[in-house]
């Protein structure tokens, strides 16, 4: 080993131990040696604590900042109808900026690159890029337009991925549907009433970026995010398109014929409650939602209320039915105007006397005066227990946001009140209500639940999510809607009030309703009028309820005229598309 | 004097361990160099380092060859070239960080603050050989000596290098001869400056002290306490101004240095981001061009001065000690080889040269540990700087001279 024999100082201290000189320089390289390795200790002891102490700590300080939690909680599912078509898709979008710290080229070249890819005016571009500040350059490109702005390969020009909502119906459903802010959250409608459904869980990507925040890119031309499926499923609705799309047109028809506010038109199952249409008029395309009146954006079926006038009539009489004050056969003595108290109340199409009419009879002409006395034929409480069994003066917990609960008055009722009460006025109601209340009506009894979403699918387009209909609450007896279907029918036989509301080919069975409509600060009434016709059919085996609804109309008042006509037109489509079989004891005798 | 590759019997003496660690640690370099700047701009930084290799073993055997004897007789010219060299940075010199440092000449552009420590050691070694240490006039000559360049540098200024001179300066100071209490008394003034910036009352408990040590000590002419007294008073009391007189990125390191997340995303981001890498490369490090915090590029000019949080991530506790321990090697060596040069000037060249390398690594690797504050060293034989390299080949050619050449040759 030459270190060891080459070493002079080992054969000198043998030799010459006295030396003084000597000594002093050995003394002075282990002093020297001394405080190098004393400093060499600290170097190494700070090392192990670096390394080996507090590793764990500064590997998580170093996992932390090199990366980046992107939420993905903003992916929303798409929203299809109960056949699958869609009602709200999210499109993939990317975005372009510039990131002026990045961008050294000139801005004019790069501007002259860019114009004819985004569509955007190229001098506009060259102010973006000559500027100090971060800028968007264009918002929304499709993936297309994205690509080849990423193979331009201009360093500070980047690129962002965003969904965008995209509604390919247009106005179809708008209101109902509703749509979603800059964040991609629901605002309005179904959007932002079943927001949380619709969102998902959040879910998140951690993502590499370098000490500039640059993404670490897997390959110099991917984007991370093209890796995550944009699509996160879909909500599927109960709502199938093409009756909403007949509900609507043939309800914007009629609002011009009219010139009504509003129009309502609900069509449900009545078996389950399932929602097949609810189409409210004006509405808005969500696509644009900026250009919309918040007035289009409300749910005017859910959110206003109305006294419903006449077709309040059949459930004062399924009550009095139920509770045995009156059976079929019971006639009432109706002359042309009941004093009750210091009030009198009339009938708007009074015979020439008084007339004697069985339950039938006065919903066929809908006799206010018959109908109050069938409703004081009930204490006023065990009516009220009825009207809310039957979905009145309480949401219908469809879960639609802004539902109103309408206003069923307290106990006590005075006697006029009572009586107005019992044919649809001094209560108010919400369309969606009538409509829910009706399917007891059709379905022998039961109180349904009105059900709007159908289910939710994966992105593969499995089912990992049912939403069965709430049970169904007794609160009729069937005996009650046997007896109540005949009276229901005889309002579309010839000289009913309802007779423009029959369908060809079946029995239809519906009441009509024309209210006064009260002016806002609740003194008194005003001119208008609210015009329903709610009916379901076929009779015998009920498929649909529809509720149709008018809204002040001007040109027509009585429902008879204006909303009736809406019930056979939808009532006929709709039967077709559910493909329906007509009645059959109308099959050999189609005119009557 | 013969040129050794004419003496064959020369070369018996050449110190191979030495030189192996010296390329071991090139070999370091290179990797490091190519795995910060591996796919970025920077990449022709490695290409260049490795273009330097064979021109950096080769000066180390071409300046072993070439011998010492003729520094000894040109002390004086290379001094003198030294001081224009600084002074032309000064006056025409390129900037860079708010400091002179470069100068081109025939198209290259180099730092002479590198080669003026080499030059200070060559003229260090001539005048503590030929003076008398222990007398007044020795020592003013010497303080002379170093002050002229070292006031240069700080001109420039580079805190950094004007620190390696002081260095330089207090190791060749001792290995000539003198007492640990004469070199106290030599910095007592810079100490009095730095326990003043501490507080007032440290200062005068200083002071006080060091009144007694001048007592006790009273070997001196009675002008020697007195000075030195006086010397600490003044420079205590201008510690304001001297800190007034440095650059704010200058007062910045240091007070950076006192606090690093002061300023995390400014003065303090290289030293905090430094210690992350170091740190999270843990025991066995996360392996050559896979460290994360590297290869996303968290520390700016990672390849230069910081070079040793590369080691530390990616090679780990054990890629930093085995580099630690190259360098014990090279400093072992170049100790051993002082020791037993032939005559006092080269064994005060090889001192110098070993004080240059020791100072360096330590403020270097302190300075990517926290340990130091943050003066531009590099790290021999790591750092990326075709200067500092150049630098670092010659002093071990130095060594390697003088090894070759030493008192006792052993057959």
């Amino acid at each position: 080993m030459r270190v060891s024999t080459d070493r002079p100082g080992v054969s000198g201290r043998a030799r010459k131990p006295r030396d003084p000189a000597e000594r002093r320089i050995r003394s002075r390289i282990r002093l020297l040696r001394g405080w190098i390795l004393l400093a060499a200790l600290g170097l190494i002891a700070r090392l192990a604590y670096l390394q080996i102490w507090d590793s764990p700590h500064l590997s998580a300080v170093a996992r932390q900042q090199r990366t980046r939690i992107l939420n993905l909680a903003s992916l929303r599912k798409d929203i299809l109808d109960r056949n699958g078509a869609q009602l709200a898709v999210s499109e993939e979008a990317w975005s372009v900026y510039v990131q002026p710290q990045d961008f050294k080229g000139d801005p004019a070249q790069a501007a002259a690159r860019l114009a004819p890819l985004l569509g955007v005016d190229e001098t506009k571009l060259e102010q973006a890029l000559a500027g100090h500040h971060w800028a968007w350059l264009a918002r929304e490109e499709d993936r297309a337009t994205a690509k080849q702005v990423r193979a331009l390969k201009i360093p500070g020009i980047g690129l962002l991925e965003e969904t965008k909502r995209v509604y390919p119906k247009d106005e179809t459903a708008g209101t109902l549907i509703g749509f979603v802010g800059v964040d991609n959250r629901g605002l309005a409608g179904i959007e932002h009433d079943f927001n949380a459904l619709i969102m998902g869980p959040p879910r998140q990507l951690a993502i590499q970026v370098d000490a500039k925040g640059n993404e670490i890119l897997r390959d110099a031309h991917e984007n991370p995010l093209d890796a995550v499926e944009t699509s996160s499923g879909a909500v599927q609705l109960t709502i199938d398109q093409a009756i909403q799309h007949v509900a609507e047109s043939r309800l914007a028809e009629a609002i011009q014929t009219f010139d009504a506010a509003h129009g309502v038109v609900i069509v449900m199952n009545p078996w389950n409650g399932d929602v097949l249409a609810f189409a409210t008029l004006p509405t808005y395309d969500p696509n644009h939602p900026d250009l919309a009146s918040p007035s289009v954006i409300t749910n005017w079926g859910i959110s206003k209320v109305f006294e419903p006038g006449s077709v309040m009539k059949p459930f004062t009489i399924a009550a009095a039915l139920q509770v045995g004050t009156i059976t079929p056969q019971t006639v009432f003595t109706c002359p042309p105007r009941l004093q009750i108290g210091d009030r009198s109340i009339g009938d708007h199409d009074p015979g020439p006397g008084i007339r004697h009419l069985i339950p039938a009879q006065i919903l066929k002409v809908s006799s206010n005066v018959g109908a109050s006395q069938i409703g004081r034929s009930m204490p006023d409480s065990v009516q009220r227990a009825f009207f809310i069994k039957f979905g009145f003066g309480r949401t219908t917990q469809s879960g639609l946001g802004g539902e109103s609960r309408g206003i069923l008055p307290p106990l006590p009722w005075r006697p006029i009140r009572h009586a107005t009460i019992s044919y649809g006025q001094g209560i108010s109601v919400t369309a969606l209500q009538l409509a829910t209340a009706e399917c007891a009506l059709a379905n022998g009894g039961y109180a349904v639940r009105p059900r709007l979403i159908e289910r939710i699918l994966d992105a593969s387009g499995k089912v990992v999510q049912t939403f069965p209909p709430a049970p169904m609450r007794r609160v009729v007896s069937t005996r009650v809607t046997q007896e109540l279907l005949p009276m229901l029918e005889g309002v579309t036989d010839p000289g009913g009030t309802g007779t423009a509301a029959r369908v060809p080919g079946y029995h239809v069975a519906g009441k009509t309703g024309t209210a006064q409509k009260a002016w806002p600060d609740g003194r008194g009434y005003s001119p208008d009028v609210v015009s329903t016709f709610l009916g379901f059919v076929p009779a015998e085996k009920p498929r649909i309820v529809i509720l149709a609804t008018l809204d002040a109309p001007q040109k027509a008042h009585f429902a008879s005229e204006t909303t009736a006509p809406i019930f056979r037109d939808v009532a006929a489509a709709t039967l077709r598309i559910l493909g329906s079989e007509p009645s059959p004891t109308l099959e050999a005798s189609p005119s009557v | 004097m013969a040129i050794g590759t004419a003496n064959p019997r020369l070369w018996r003496q050449f110190d191979w361990v030495m030189f192996l660690a010296a390329v071991a640690l090139l070999g370091f370099s290179l990797a490091c160099i190519d795995s910060v700047t591996h796919n970025t701009a920077l990449h022709r930084d490695f290409t260049q380092q490795l273009e330097m290799v064979i021109p950096a073993l080769g000066t180390i055997l071409l300046v072993a060859a070439y011998g010492y004897e003729w520094l000894r007789s040109s002390a004086k010219y290379i001094y003198i070239v030294n001081i224009v060299a600084l002074a032309a940075v000064i006056v025409v010199g390129h900037s860079a960080l708010g400091a002179q440092r470069w100068i081109s000449l025939a198209g290259f552009r180099f730092q002479p603050s590198e080669f003026a420590k080499l030059a200070l050691i060559v003229t260090l070694a001539k005048v503590l050989s030929d003076k008398n240490v222990h007398a007044p006039d020795g020592v003013i000559t010497v303080l002379a000596t170093v002050a002229v360049p070292a006031i240069l540098i700080f001109k420039q200024p580079d805190l950094g290098t004007a620190l390696v001179y002081g260095a330089i300066a207090l190791g060749m100071l001792y290995w000539a001869g003198l007492s640990p209490a004469a070199i106290f008394n030599m910095l007592s003034p810079v100490v009095s400056m730095i326990v003043f910036a501490l507080g007032l009352w440290w200062w005068i408990a200083y002071m006080f002290g060091l009144a007694v040590f001048l007592l006790w000590s009273r070997r001196h002419h009675w002008l020697v306490p007195i000075s030195l007294g006086g010397l600490n008073l003044l420079t205590g009391i201008a510690t304001h101004k001297v800190w007034g007189m440095l650059k704010p990125y200058q007062k910045q390191r240091i007070l950076t240095f006192l606090n690093p997340n002061s300023d995390p995303l400014g003065a303090g981001y290289h030293v905090i981001q430094s210690k992350i890498a170091i740190g999270s490369g843990g025991l066995l490090g996360e392996g050559l061009f896979h460290g994360t915090q590297t290869q996303l590029h968290f520390i700016p000019e990672q390849h230069t001065d910081f070079i040793f949080s590369v080691v530390g991530e990616e090679l780990g506790f054990i890629g930093a000690i085995v580099l630690l321990a190259l360098y014990a090697i090279l400093i072992g060596r170049g100790i051993v080889i002082a020791n037993r040069a032939k005559d006092p000037f080269a064994s005060l060249l090889a001192i110098g040269v070993v004080t240059m390398l020791l100072f360096h690594v330590f403020v270097n690797v302190g300075m990517a540990t926290g340990l130091m504050p943050v003066v531009g060293i590099p790290l021999p034989l790591m750092s990326f700087g075709r200067t500092s390299l150049l630098t670092d080949v010659i002093a071990i050619g130095l060594l390697e001279a003088i090894a070759m050449r030493q008192k006792k040759l052993m057959f």
